[in-house]
């Protein structure tokens, strides 16, 4: 699938990351299924891009692929560009792509209790990152693991550096994890989902922290996640995913109060707000489709209140340009006026 | 983990004392009297009498008991009733060869798992995978003294590359010693490499799919690093009580081997005691079996406490 744009506008800063046209198909029980469907984007530097959308919906895939990360034998990925700075991912190594992970994309995940090895101490672990793409000493990795715990807001780095993942609570574990990302200040970091496992005050430091961090060192910053809060709160610009594609583009306010497809108004409806009585919390009626069994037409169609009968058929509509910033793969949209929230 | 290892020590003071117990209880739960089968099936009862008096036998098993065990405690363990020999000289004898034995079995038998478990599971549903678990059933099942005389029929008579039969001390000639060892080595040391491989090539993919493997290979870690160091340190824990159990089955192999390949180990000193009844030396036998035993249990706790920090106390 290409996708026929006008031309974007000039970005005014440097591109960090840039993806064109992503196809990822993983090998399930009945074959190949194409998983991620024709991803195209653009990260600028020290610009904070969500990926939003319901499990299933392709973004940590997306993610996953463009890092390398997934299982060589279940899957093939394939992009028309697939660029971190001067590098051309596509035409690296596996070798050559460890080289990358690390200085240039680094990942944090959702699970911090189980995201690191439960054998080692916290400070190797993070120590063991500069070692290996900075070539450090033990000695000097250690110095510098300490000052990266003490930065993200570990107390008492010297004590905790000795100390294993099991002494640690969910949100000190996210710290560390945090710290490896940052060790060789990357140029983008991609964040699966950092904050969905954790309390919800904890889980407000470390969007502070991330953000704090991301001002410091200018990185990009991949946020991945369903919860349209956390989006509102750290991300300048947003793509909304549905079963393998972007459905819709837009800056972060433009898409609250504009909302340019039917999937994001249902989002939005869906997000519970202080303004409303309880009780009252709309959803969107049925599910998403299964990976292998997509819908003709729209893939959101089924789903679709406002589907006729031209968006059931021919294919997959193309993301069109709604603005210079703002992009929605929906028929109708000329004629729709969907709801946002004030 | 130095508080971890003299608390796990400690423990160990009960089990010996329990063990020293049933090895000298043994004297009274075997049929027959010593005394008896010594002074010969002719022998009057005076005889039979004055031999239960050489023997000590006709006090109390108390005083019998705290005899046994502070003459052990001094390395005395009686002498056999046949040979006249003192059983700690037998045993010195016999023990260090079967400790090589058993010890060159488990290097074997490591040396063919932790290769074959790390590409099997690496390359899961391939052909090696699956070569890797017939192979390991096999050895599995096959019974190690049907495999020790294969291994002599080829590689004894056959190809005439070692020895079929024989030992030769370690410290008289290295060379003829690893030539002598390798066959009752290999033999005794398969079917341990063989259930070593299922068990670790289980755990490593059960790791492969952990998050923090992902979290290592997000770091850019080379391959060998991710496996080597931070999926082998987490999956070699179902290893070690595998082979905790199997260092007790290797003892137990090791008689049954040293049968086969002539080896004058530990294993003919228990089988001459006990077809001869000869108390002493299976008390003294039972005994060195099982503190080795209870030493390898304590070095497997130890390397649970190396591996997992969990269970060292804080």
């Amino acid at each position: 699938m290409t996708q026929t744009l006008p031309p974007a506008p000039a970005p005014p800063t440097e591109t960090t990351l840039l993806v064109e046209d992503l196809v990822v198909d993983v090998l399930t029980e009945h074959g190949w299924a194409t998983v991620v469907d024709g991803v195209s984007f653009r990260v600028a530097r020290g610009e904070t891009l969500g990926i939003v959308g319901e499990s299933g919906s392709g973004k940590s895939v997306t993610c996953l692929s463009i890092a390398g990360l997934m299982p060589p034998r279940q899957t093939r990925v394939r992009a028309t560009t697939l660029r971190v700075l001067e590098h051309d991912l596509t035409a690296l190594s596996p070798k050559q792509m460890d080289d990358i992970r690390g200085p240039r994309i680094a990942m944090i995940f959702q699970e911090p209790m189980t995201s690191l090895n439960p054998a080692f101490t916290v400070g190797d672990q993070i120590a063991e990152v500069l070692r290996r793409h900075e070539g450090l000493s033990r000695r000097a990795a250690r110095e510098r693991a300490i000052a990266l715990l003490d930065r993200v807001g570990v107390p008492s780095p010297q004590r905790r550096y000795r100390q294993y993942p099991f002494e640690f609570s969910g949100g000190m574990r996210q710290r560390v994890m945090i710290a490896i990302a940052l060790a060789c200040r990357p140029d983008v970091i991609i964040a699966d989902e950092p904050t969905t496992a954790l309390d919800v005050t904890v889980q407000a430091q470390i969007l502070e922290l991330l953000r704090e961090l991301q001002r410091e060192h200018g990185m990009s910053v991949i946020f991945i996640t369903h919860d349209l809060g956390v989006v509102a709160d750290v991300c300048d610009r947003v793509l909304v995913m549905y079963a393998g594609q972007i459905v819709e583009g837009a800056p972060i306010v433009e898409l609250f109060e504009q909302p340019g497809h039917p999937y994001m108004e249902g989002l939005l409806a869906a997000m519970p707000r202080m303004d409303q009585p309880a009780g009252e919390l709309a959803s969107i009626p049925g599910h998403p489709p299964r990976v292998g069994a997509m819908p003709d037409g729209c893939r959101f169609h089924p789903r679709c209140r406002y589907a006729e009968d031209r968006c059931t058929g021919a294919g997959s509509p193309e993301l069109v340009r709604l603005g210079p910033t703002h992009t929605t793969r929906c028929l109708r949209h000329p004629e729709l006026t969907l709801r946002g929230t004030p | 983990m130095l508080k971890f290892f003299a608390m796990r020590l400690l423990t160990t003071v009960p089990v010996l004392v329990l063990v020293t117990f049933v090895a000298f209880g043994l004297v009274l739960l075997i049929p027959g009297d010593p005394a008896v089968t010594i002074a010969g099936p002719d022998a009057t009862v005076e005889q039979v009498a004055a031999v239960r008096e050489r023997l000590g036998l006709d006090r109390p098993v108390v005083v019998q008991y705290w005899d046994w065990v502070t003459g052990a405690l001094s390395g005395d363990l009686g002498t056999s009733l046949f040979t006249s020999r003192p059983v700690a000289t037998s045993i010195g004898d016999g023990l260090p060869v079967t400790m090589a034995l058993a010890g060159t079995a488990l290097l074997i038998s490591l040396l063919i798992a932790v290769p074959t478990a790390i590409l099997s599971a690496l390359r899961r549903g391939t052909w090696l995978d699956r070569v890797a678990t017939v192979g390991s059933s096999l050895g599995i099942a096959l019974p190690s003294f049907w495999l020790g005389l294969v291994f002599v029929l080829i590689f004894s008579l056959g190809l005439g590359w070692l020895p079929a039969t024989g030992y030769v001390a370690i410290e008289e000639d290295p060379a003829a010693w690893l030539a002598h060892i390798v066959l009752p080595a290999l033999t005794l040391g398969i079917a341990g490499a063989a259930e070593s491989t299922r068990q670790l090539r289980g755990s490593i993919i059960g790791v492969l799919q952990q998050d923090y493997i992902r979290t290592a290979r997000a770091k850019g870690l080379r391959a060998r690093m991710v496996i080597g160091k931070h999926v082998m340190k987490n999956a070699s824990v179902p290893l070690v009580t595998v082979l905790g159990l199997q260092i007790t089955a290797l003892l137990g192999g090791a008689v049954l081997v040293e049968q086969v390949f002539g080896v004058p180990g530990l294993g003919q000193v228990a089988i001459n005691a006990v077809t001869t009844r000869d108390l002493p030396v299976i008390q003294g036998v039972v005994l060195v079996a099982v503190l080795v035993a209870v030493v390898c249990n304590l070095l497997v706790d130890l390397a649970y406490g190396y591996l997992n920090p969990k269970v060292r106390p804080r």
